[in-house]
């Protein structure tokens, strides 16, 4: 099974994977792994995410975390 | 006095002469031997002109004995069954054995687990100066242990400052490496047992579900690599 993985740089960290994850199965409807690590919150997706989804991903971790997507 | 004596010529003649009309072929005796069953010679002549090709053999199976079958029937039959072996080649011998694996990879000389982690296979190596096919297991106990296919690694810098990472769904096996030169304290899961990573590429590896990992130093800093699998 190849992982799709999706990685954003932050500033806050006081939240944990469980929180990102759910957050992200909302937005996007996909389950995914998730590991959240000092200035780091990395998504493993089953599969490819399309551009308005990582937007939508984006503009949610920026909010919550001024975060930004690594490419 | 001898023999001769008494042995007169003529008489001796007239004796001799008898022998000229012996009957040596006995054949007036024929049926005059009388056997078992009261049977003569003549009973056994016309039994066995009688027989003519149809004896009853009692101690054979009785297929022999069938009046429709023939040692053709027998000839046809083995024929057929060498023609039936001839029929099962090596390529359908694989073919049976093939029928009944489940769909996809099956491989001989190393075994795959459901998630495509190889637990061993045969690779080009070298032995005793010699080179030739060893058998390698195990590239990843932990990534067969958690069967998984997701993997992470990753660096953290550890400080005086208790950080911790958080993983969801939690990993299913860690192997935590200490890559600094001081030791490193970590907690597991939120909980409050401590346990120390000594320096210099000590490690830790964790056999039970880890949804996060506290991790401190108690002066300088440190770098733990964490690598997890789902």
């Amino acid at each position: 099974m190849v992982m799709h993985v999706v990685t954003y740089r932050v500033k806050d960290i006081g939240r944990d994977a469980n929180y990102y994850r759910d957050k992200a199965k909302q937005l996007i409807g996909s389950d995914a792994y998730v590991e959240v690590h000092p200035g780091l919150v990395r998504f493993r997706f089953t599969r490819e995410l399309s551009e308005s989804e990582l937007e939508e991903l984006d503009d949610f971790i920026k909010e919550v975390a001024d975060g930004v997507r690594q490419h | 006095m001898s023999i001769f004596d008494f042995l007169e010529p003529s008489y001796l003649k007239n004796q001799l002469d008898k022998l000229t009309n012996l009957n040596i072929s006995l054949t007036d005796l024929r049926d005059a031997i009388i056997g078992t069953g009261n049977k003569s010679l003549t009973d056994i002549y016309n039994k066995l002109d009688s027989i003519g090709g149809s004896i009853s053999i009692t101690n054979f199976p009785s297929w022999f004995t069938n009046s429709t079958k023939k040692t053709d029937d027998l000839y046809d039959d083995l024929e057929a069954l060498k023609g039936a072996l001839e029929s099962v080649n090596s390529d359908r011998m694989l073919i049976k054995l093939q029928d009944p694996l489940p769909a996809g990879d099956n491989w001989i000389g190393k075994i795959k687990l459901g998630d495509g982690t190889n637990v061993a296979s045969v690779i080009a190596g070298t032995i005793g100066g010699a080179s030739s096919y060893l058998l390698g297991v195990a590239p990843d106990l932990t990534k067969v242990f958690s069967g998984g296919d997701a993997y992470t690694e990753q660096e953290v810098s550890v400080t005086t400052t208790e950080q911790s990472s958080s993983f969801s769904p939690p990993l299913r096996a860690v192997v935590l490496t200490n890559k600094g030169d001081v030791d490193i304290t970590i907690k597991l899961n939120g909980g409050t047992t401590t346990k120390t990573i000594p320096a210099r590429s000590s490690k830790v590896i964790v056999f039970f579900e880890i949804s996060s990992i506290s991790y401190v130093v108690a002066s300088g800093s440190s770098i733990l690599k964490i690598e997890g699998y789902w």
